[in-house]
């Protein structure tokens, strides 16, 4: 009878290490809906509005769309695109915005701020709680977005975008050094889009 | 060896003398369990002894149980386990032939090894077969080709073809278990008559097998990965991060790091890898967003010394991998104000001359800027091979700058 409760103690032993650990891991865990690397994934799929679209959707009356306002409530109160709901960014993650966010009703979300990077970082943070609507993210800011597709479309900027080449680089840096005659600045690329938008392209 | 060498607390080299160890093992676990004796093998078929099944069984929902935990953890990487492809022709036409390898001498290929190495003559023999088969494979390899890689399935998992979650069918799998055990238990006793004081004195297992049932039980609600582990920052430090500026590096810091060839100061590239190979910026390293978790990159920004920057053409590609960064714990992590865009910006196209002369900290900044550009213009930034360091002051005190490397 000896063999057996030895027996029976290391499988209560052993299940109860497992228990623990289990157990301190579901507590010291954060409050996260998703893991780093899936919000990562997601992070990778193309998301971003561009102002043709948001021409577009605008122009449609964009009942599918809830555009998300990050910037401070009183720049809000004085212009913002329509269909839009205030959440400043420093209250983003608090539960009525949330709750507010969740049941958009099938909505696309559409971010937008001060900057590119601002919004970007609100899809990141409502990803990682565990969002589960499609977010996108306006490129560049609200005001540039009111000066090219709100009130007129600019055809120019329809594929404007923060993460884009706005100079030739290797002109001014990289391998000037083989050239004994100093390279000039002039590579600068017109900030013009260099995109063909078809027959759609609003104009 | 999880979890020790993907933690790094086991160097992986050492993973061939694991193999060798769990190998021994192995071989160790088959022998003690009876699997030397073709007798207890082909007990299965008669009904007289179920401990094939039993070991198989229990090994099966060990190293289930097992891995499901792992994988709670984190501690095992699941696309790096090896998983047998599957080829619907060669399986079958396989498994005919090993049932009646079986059969015929009493065998499967890893119990006649075992059965070899206790002095068995008949499992000698079985090996001698086995050898012999291998060989007439190998060389009439090119005839069955087609068959050995017809219809092809990749790896499937047996829960992903029935179209239930994993760990409904580690919890179907561990009751069949369960329930096997009891029945084949019945059916010895009948085939062997075994009498009834023999079964009152065997020890009873009921509680591994409840411990069991509970653990599979708490798998069903446990989610198959854990969504953050202890080192990653709160949602909540997150946004108050992404609020204040500290994580910004400005251009002039950047310059005059880059200038300087600065050690503790190390920019990542996160753009696309051509965008990196066409130009970056000196020194910099490419890791993209998706990159940087992986454990080739660990000990880099586990590395508290100096500054890691971000940058991207603008701020957002950095920005989405400083966050990434700054979730999983990582410190010292920064972004390059305006990305490459706003420091060329700052850089190439800024005033020569201060606009307001008496702003001494201005008129500072703005030299320094005017410098910079001309050292970078006519390539003495860039050195071609190692130059002397240039001394810290001469970046802000150089006149003229010549080929002369800034003496």
């Amino acid at each position: 009878m000896k063999k057996i409760s030895t027996l029976n103690h290391i499988s209560i032993l052993s299940f109860a290490f497992v228990a623990i650990v289990v157990i301190i891991n579901l507590f010291t865990t954060n409050n996260y809906g998703r893991s780093n690397s899936a919000v990562v994934s997601m992070m990778q799929e193309d998301y971003l509005l561009n102002y043709h679209r948001l021409y577009s959707i605008l122009s449609s009356g964009g009942n599918d769309y809830l555009f998300v306002d990050l910037r401070k409530e009183e720049v809000f109160e004085k212009g913002h695109l329509p269909n839009s709901v205030n959440i400043p960014m420093n209250e983003l993650l608090e539960r009525s915005h949330l709750r507010t966010l969740r049941r958009s009703g099938g909505k696309t979300l559409v971010l937008y701020a001060d900057q590119e990077a601002t919004a970007h970082s609100a899809r990141y943070l409502l990803l990682s709680g565990g969002l589960d609507v499609p977010v996108k993210v306006m490129a560049g800011n609200y005001e540039m977005a009111v000066d090219v597709a709100v009130e007129v479309f600019q055809p120019a900027y329809a594929a404007f975008k923060d993460e884009k080449a706005r100079f030739d680089y290797r002109r001014y840096m990289g391998g000037a050094a083989k050239s004994t005659e100093p390279a000039k600045p002039t590579g600068i690329i017109p900030e013009v889009s260099q995109q063909t938008l078809g027959a759609q392209g609003g104009c | 060896m999880a979890p020790f060498i993907p933690e790094g607390i086991v160097n992986p080299q050492l993973n061939l003398f694991f193999a060798l160890l769990l190998g021994i093992g192995f071989g160790w676990v088959l022998e003690q369990a009876g699997f030397s004796s073709s007798r207890k093998l082909a007990g299965v078929f008669y009904g007289y002894d179920f401990v094939v099944l039993r070991v198989f069984f229990t090994a099966g929902v060990t190293a289930m149980v097992g891995l499901l935990f792992l994988s709670f953890m984190g501690w095992i990487d699941m696309s790096l386990v090896y998983i047998n492809p599957t080829y619907l022709w060669s399986a079958i036409v396989g498994g005919v032939i090993m049932g009646f390898g079986f059969i015929l001498g009493g065998y499967c290929p890893g119990t006649s090894i075992v059965a070899a190495t206790v002095g068995k003559i008949d499992a000698m023999l079985f090996l001698l077969g086995a050898m012999l088969g291998m060989f007439v494979f190998g060389h009439f390899y090119n005839a069955w080709e087609p068959l050995y890689t017809g219809n092809f399935l990749g790896h499937p998992f047996i829960y992903e073809t029935l179209g239930m979650p994993r760990s409904w069918f580690a919890f179907l799998l561990v009751m069949m278990a369960v329930v096997a055990f009891a029945v084949t238990q019945k059916i010895e006793d009948n085939v062997n008559d075994t009498p009834a004081e023999i079964i009152q004195q065997r020890p009873s297992y009921i509680l591994q097998g409840s411990l069991l049932i509970i653990a599979i039980v708490a798998f069903l609600f446990l989610p198959e990965q854990r969504k953050s582990n202890a080192r990653e920052l709160s949602p909540q430090q997150l946004l108050a991060m992404v609020q204040d500026e500290k994580r910004y590096v400005d251009t002039e810091e950047a310059v005059y790091k880059i200038l300087n060839e600065d050690r503790n100061f190390t920019l990542i590239d996160v753009r696309q890898a051509d965008d990196y190979a066409h130009f970056s910026l000196p020194g910099a390293v490419h890791i993209t967003a998706d990159e940087l978790l992986g454990r080739r990159y660990r000990d880099f920004f586990r590395d508290n010394n100096g500054k890691k920057v971000f940058y991207g053409f603008g701020e957002s590609e950095a920005e989405k991998a400083w966050l990434t960064a700054s979730r999983a714990g990582f410190e010292n992590v920064y972004v390059l104000r305006g990305g490459l865009n706003g420091m060329f910006d700052t850089l190439f196209n800024g005033n020569d001359k201060p606009e307001d002369k008496n702003d001494l900290t201005e008129g500072f900044r703005v030299r320094f800027l005017t410098k910079a550009r001309q050292m970078f213009l006519e390539g003495e930034a860039i050195k071609t091979e190692a130059a002397a360091p240039i001394p810290v002051r001469t970046i802000i005190e150089l006149e003229t700058p010549g080929g002369r490397g800034g003496c």
